[in-house]
């Protein structure tokens, strides 16, 4: 018996007779049929002994679904936690706003790993921008002279 | 909109301005501010009106005006540090110090700052 086909369906398939193989195909078509709608994508995996490749069990395609990753609360939580940050940023450091986007980002990230070569990539551009023009969190001399005006004229 | 107002001593031609609140010839803001005016109305008499440049940490910077620039009747509601205004780091030391003048006189250095 095919490994992981449930009896049921055997015993299901075999009230028609007919050969081994008959039953088995039709076996599997009601094993299938019962688990509804699956991808058209076909995969393939080799036997343990021999070469020979035969078909890999289809999976279930997963649709996205609204609030999936985070869900509602996670979602709240998210929008309390950046405001946090943002508010932070502009009361204490707002010649850091330019970094307020990617530092969400970050801290995102912390808990959505997904986003974090995201947010790694935003702040490092906000770095360099930051390093190559004048009037932000920090200059490097080269690019302005010897004092880094830091946002400020004096 | 807050101000501060800096005087000459009207014994010497030129030298440090002294706060008129304070009495001392530095201002030390503790938070960020941005200077968005500098105005001296004249003392009667146009060659004894001082003109001034900006120290910051001891240190001279491209910040002077003559007295004409920063006369109000001259200015005519324009600021003299108009559109950007200056703005100054806290704890950055100001000095306001003042020459040009042809006979020693009082004179008012008003600075608006937010």
């Amino acid at each position: 018996m095919p490994r992981g086909l449930p009896a049921k369906y055997i015993r299901e398939a075999m009230k028609k007779g007919g050969s081994r193989s008959e039953i088995m195909k039709r076996a599997w078509r009601l094993y299938k049929r019962s688990k509804g709608k699956t991808s058209s994508v076909k995969r393939t995996r080799k036997k343990r002994r021999g070469g020979k490749s035969k078909m890999a069990k289809k999976r279930r395609v997963r649709r996205p679904k609204l609030f999936r990753s985070m869900g509602l609360k996670g979602m709240l939580i998210a929008i309390a936690g950046l405001t946090g940050i943002k508010y932070l940023i502009r009361n204490y450091l707002p010649q850091a706003s330019g970094y307020e986007n990617s530092i969400s980002l970050l801290g995102v990230g912390l808990v959505k790993r997904s986003v974090l070569p995201a947010g790694i990539a935003m702040l490092a551009s906000d770095l360099i921008t930051d390093a190559i023009t004048p009037k932000g969190l920090f200059t490097l001399p080269q690019f302005v002279g010897e004092s880094p005006s830091r946002g400020y004229d004096i | 909109m807050r101000m501060k107002v800096f005087k000459t001593d009207g014994s010497n031609t030129s030298g440090i301005a002294t706060d008129v609140n304070t009495g001392l010839t530095f201002w030390q803001p503790l938070r960020d501010i941005t200077i968005v005016d500098i105005s001296q109305a004249s003392s009667g008499t146009v060659d004894n009106d001082a003109d001034w440049v900006i120290y910051a940490d001891g240190k001279e910077t491209d910040y002077s005006f003559r007295a004409e620039e920063i006369n109000p009747v001259n200015k005519a509601g324009r600021s003299a540090v108009a559109p950007d205004g200056i703005k100054v780091k806290a704890g950055t030391k100001l000095q306001f110090k003042w020459s040009g003048q042809a006979t020693a006189t009082v004179n008012y250095l008003r600075i608006d700052y937010v």
